[in-house]
């Protein structure tokens, strides 16, 4: 049985490029063969959840009747003029929308770390996106349902596995039209570099720092355990960058393939990743890091919760609102992460690292004239920064919990 | 009261700096005057002072990114 | 027109780039390893080497001598066997296989490539009694030395009714490695299953990808080779001209001494300053709970057994001893150590491997050790004057009876004591 995981090997590029290549012959020439692209789609989804993955496949249809079902009704519900707009109903819709992620999201915590049997590859990725649409829904800003587009964005396969996270009315528009001739080839090249790029850092640098080098720090880290206080060797420095810049070349790596691709595909996927190392303070770098997650939380969560909570006067203080909403924001990435102290612990840092920040920026802004702001100061901060950032994918890594507690 | 003048004055209030006044095409997310709470705080006064309601899911950062975009989109919803 | 032009600038280097790798990959090429860099590669220790597999059987075909092990390997003094052979003529060139966490599996998938290259050869192993820890090897220590170009080979040659191979398939699918490829995963389970491997999964792993890892090996192992050649001339300057036993376990007594004076364990200086020192208080009887006893290394260890079987090898097994000194100053016990030692000498000797060098009890010989857990100086001088022992004796063709019982959790439960 053939069964292809998406990007692992090189087999799978060619495999893909091959597929794909009637398809941009078309795109080229000025049309979107639908209906190509969609058994394409099917093809690559079945190689995916099939042979050993048949349960996931499963899992996945069932998932896939079940949220077309609530976007559906839900949609029926607020365009019909005879209904209101009852919170109730959305705050329905949104539960029984995550239900499926919360009970695989839990499941391990219950049944001694084994997968629930109705998870399956991407399942949160999924969920976000149909969360995302039934808030805007609700706002009122999609007022359509085509099921053969619903499907197309939910189970986009590029994107499947993990993100980047596109929003509805963002690809429907993309995949409504065809890129003119110009357009479209400037999307080859840029979709072919992302691609390239991704081979370097997901092959390369990935497997430099992920394979070769992390367990050897691993081991020297688990080593000193017992020898010095709390565990707390110099190792334990190394494994923090070198999980670091795994963290980063293999997520953006792959990130770039799944970008690459839907700009071959006449898709311009939003990308995940500008720079993050580059940023002057954590605000900054969660506009760089995994974009597409951060903002659906600021979107979703962040500024709907902040709006919501200044529109009923629930707290004078703005900037205590605003602090509740980091900390709100950073739970629920932590508890996404998984039901662990240390996901949870690094989901805190972020927020209270954050609230910090704001002070400072704040502080900053009201004595502009006495703090020097020069090359230095600059590269102080990106220098800050990085290390804040590494530090908390130290916590995230999960080692400490093996150093401490296990 | 014009659109314009009540669209800089919230603007300056949140980010507060009359810079928003003097450059109307610098973009307020690059250069961090306006960030997310602001935002919100930035649609609710439209609510309050100008009675337009945007929702958070029309919030296009991309068409908000600049004073002067954000005052044509003021200006546009109002018409509607 | 001009899109398409513009469209050809991009696309064309990328095909060029696409070809290039397709053709030099997967083309009817053979890029031959030279004398010079199996020399180089013969006392290198990079891992790059162990996980590939064109220099090993070069260096096999050279007339080299394998030597595997782990770290003892990298105590590059005076005596060491590579250092001693090139010096003075001791019959053998030895080929260093192993490094930090090499343990019987690793080695296992090594020389399973090795295939033909290893028959009728003789070879040396070191045993380390700290591979031995209940939960065998460390996955992620696995992983570090994991080759993709050994597991295909072990794909294709496995024979699913044998017992040894299931249970290799099983300890593959049991490690992250071999799970971190589908198509090897799924003809690894179709192994461990006594099914036959998908036609896909046999074109996939058998053909694509085996051409496409054996000329990954031969193009890029040869790249990244740390040379110690220059080490290894340095360390030769302070031996005499000629080879005189007792002459040499005295200067390997004086050097000793002369490097083991900050530490009361005899302890080679800088590993002791910097590895040791900070941490020594805290390692106090840390280790009386200590076991080698039992785990799945000794399963492993017997698929290393079944391969020299297979292949007619003659194999010198050297088992290493711990510093006696520090052991007291652990808490490590030395019964624990002859435990060990007697369950291991049984899986050997009742199968047939009599060529064994028990050097488990020598841990206290002053200046033996090079530090905790490793050889130097007067130990290298003894293992040389063994392997040196072992390569005069002429070949016979060895006689092995090979016994599944090793692969079972009973054998890897078993009390040694319990043992004849």
């Amino acid at each position: 049985m053939i069964n292809l995981q998406p990007y692992q090997n090189p087999q799978y590029f060619i495999l893909l490029l091959v597929a794909l290549l009637p398809l941009m012959i078309g795109l080229y020439h000025g049309h979107r063969w639908r209906i190509y692209e969609s058994l394409v789609s099917l093809l690559f989804l079945f190689f995916i959840f099939d042979a050993e993955k048949t349960g996931q496949g499963i899992a996945l249809i069932a998932y896939t009747l079940i949220q077309t079902l609530i976007v559906k009704g839900y949609l029926s519900y607020r365009t019909n003029k005879k209904f209101h707009n009852k919170f109730w109903v959305f705050a329905g819709a949104i539960i029984l929308s995550i239900l499926q992620l919360v009970i695989v999201k839990l499941t391990p915590l219950f049944a001694n770390g084994r997968d629930s049997i109705v998870a399956f590859l991407g399942i949160s990725y999924l969920t976000f996106k149909t969360v995302g649409m039934l808030m805007e829904i609700r706002d009122g800003a999609i007022k359509e349902f085509d099921l053969w587009k619903f499907l197309h964005f939910l189970l986009f396969f590029p994107t499947i596995s993990s993100g980047p996270i596109d929003r509805y009315r963002r690809f429907i528009k993309d995949y409504d039209k065809v890129p003119s001739q110009e357009k479209y080839v400037e999307l080859i090249g840029k979709g072919l570099h992302n691609i390239f790029l991704g081979f370097l850092y997901k092959f390369l640098l990935g497997y430099l720092f992920g394979t070769l080098w992390l367990p050897g720090l691993e081991q020297a880290v688990l080593t000193h355990k017992s020898t010095v206080p709390w565990g707390l060797s110099i190792y334990l420095v190394a494994y923090m960058y070198c999980y670091s810049m795994y963290l980063f070349f293999d997520f953006a790596g792959y990130s770039l393939f799944a970008v690459g691709i839907s700009y071959l595909m006449g898709i311009e996927t939003p990308v995940n990743f500008n720079k993050p190392f580059a940023a002057h303070n954590l605000k900054e770098f969660w506009n760089r890091w995994h974009m597409t997650l951060s903002f659906w939380f600021r979107d979703y969560i962040y500024m709907r919760f902040v709006f919501w909570a200044m529109k009923n006067k629930l707290l004078k203080s703005r900037i205590a609102m605003a602090n509740i909403g980091y900390l709100l924001l950073f739970l629920t990435m932590g508890i996404w992460h998984g039901e662990t102290w240390y996901y949870i612990v690094y989901g805190l840092f972020h927020a209270t690292v954050l609230i910090l920040t704001d002070a400072w920026l704040r502080f900053k802004k009201k004595h502009r004239q006495h703090i020097p702001s020069n090359w230095f100061t600059k590269y102080f901060s990106i220098f800050m920064t990085f290390n804040t950032v590494c530090f908390s994918f130290l916590i995230f890594s999960g080692i400490l919990d093996k150093l401490w507690f296990k | 009261m014009d659109v314009k003048a009540t669209v800089l004055d919230i603007l300056a209030d949140l980010t507060g700096s009359d810079e928003v006044k003097e450059n109307l095409d610098e973009s307020l997310f690059d250069s961090g005057l306006l960030d997310s709470m602001a935002t919100v705080q930035l649609l609710l006064e439209l609510q309050q002072q100008l009675g337009i309601d945007v929702p958070v899911s029309e919030f296009d950062r991309q068409e908000w990114e600049t004073p002067n975009k954000i005052i044509a989109k003021v200006e546009s919803l109002e018409n509607e | 027109m001009n899109n398409l032009k513009k469209l050809g600038k991009i696309i064309a280097p990328m095909i060029l780039a696409a070809v290039l790798a397709i053709a030099l990959l997967y083309g009817p090429w053979h890029f031959p390893a030279s004398s010079q860099t199996v020399k180089k590669a013969s006392t290198s220790l990079t891992a790059n080497v162990l996980r590939g597999d064109q220099i090993k059987d070069k260096a096999l075909d050279d007339g080299y001598l394998m030597m595997m092990g782990s770290s003892e390997l990298s105590r590059f003094d005076s005596f060491h066997p590579s250092v001693l052979s090139q010096k003075y003529h001791r019959g053998y060139k030895p080929f260093l296989l192993g490094s930090p966490g090499t343990q019987s599996l690793t080695h296992f998938f090594s020389t399973e490539a090795m295939g033909k290259h290893l028959d009728n050869k003789r070879v040396v192993v070191f045993i380390s009694p700290q591979w031995f820890v209940k939960e065998g090897v460390d996955p992620r220590m696995f992983g570090s030395y994991y080759s993709k170009q050994q597991a295909t080979y072990f794909i294709n040659h496995a024979n699913p009714n044998s017992l040894a191979d299931r249970y290799a398939a099983r300890r593959l699918l049991a490690m992250p490695s071999g799970k971190s490829d589908t198509d090897i995963e799924n003809s690894l389970k179709a192994i461990a299953d006594k099914r036959a491997i998908s036609g896909w999964d046999k074109f996939t792993v058998g053909k694509l990808g085996s051409v496409n890892l054996r000329h990954q090996d031969q193009i890029f192992t040869r790249l990244f080779i740390d040379n110690r050649e220059q080490l290894i001339d340095n360390r030769t300057r302070v031996l005499p001209d000629h080879y005189d036993y007792q002459r040499l376990d005295q200067l390997a007594f004086d050097l000793g001494k002369e490097h083991t004076t900050n530490n009361e364990f005899g302890i080679e200086n800088k590993f002791y300053q910097r590895k040791l020192k900070r941490y020594v208080k805290g390692l106090k009887n840390s280790q009386t709970h200590f076991t080698y006893e039992y785990g799945p290394e000794f399963s492993d260890f017997q698929l290393l057994l079944n391969q020299f079987q297979r292949h007619h090898v003659t194999p010198l097994f050297v088992i290493t001893p711990v510093n006696g000194a520090w052991m007291d100053y652990t808490g490590l016990h030395q019964s624990m150590l002859d435990r060990f030692d007697r369950k291991i000498k049984y899986q050997l000797q009742s199968q047939g491997f009599n060529n064994i060098v028990d050097l488990h009890r020598d841990g206290r010989i002053p200046f033996f050790m090079q530090d905790t857990i490793h050889i130097g100086w007067r130990g290298w001088l003894r293992v040389d004057r063994h392997i040196h022992h072992f390569v005069q004796q002429p070949l016979k063709q060895p006689n092995y009876q090979m016994n599944d019982y090793f692969y079972t959790k009973k054998w890897q439960k078993r009390n040694p004591q319990t043992l004849p």
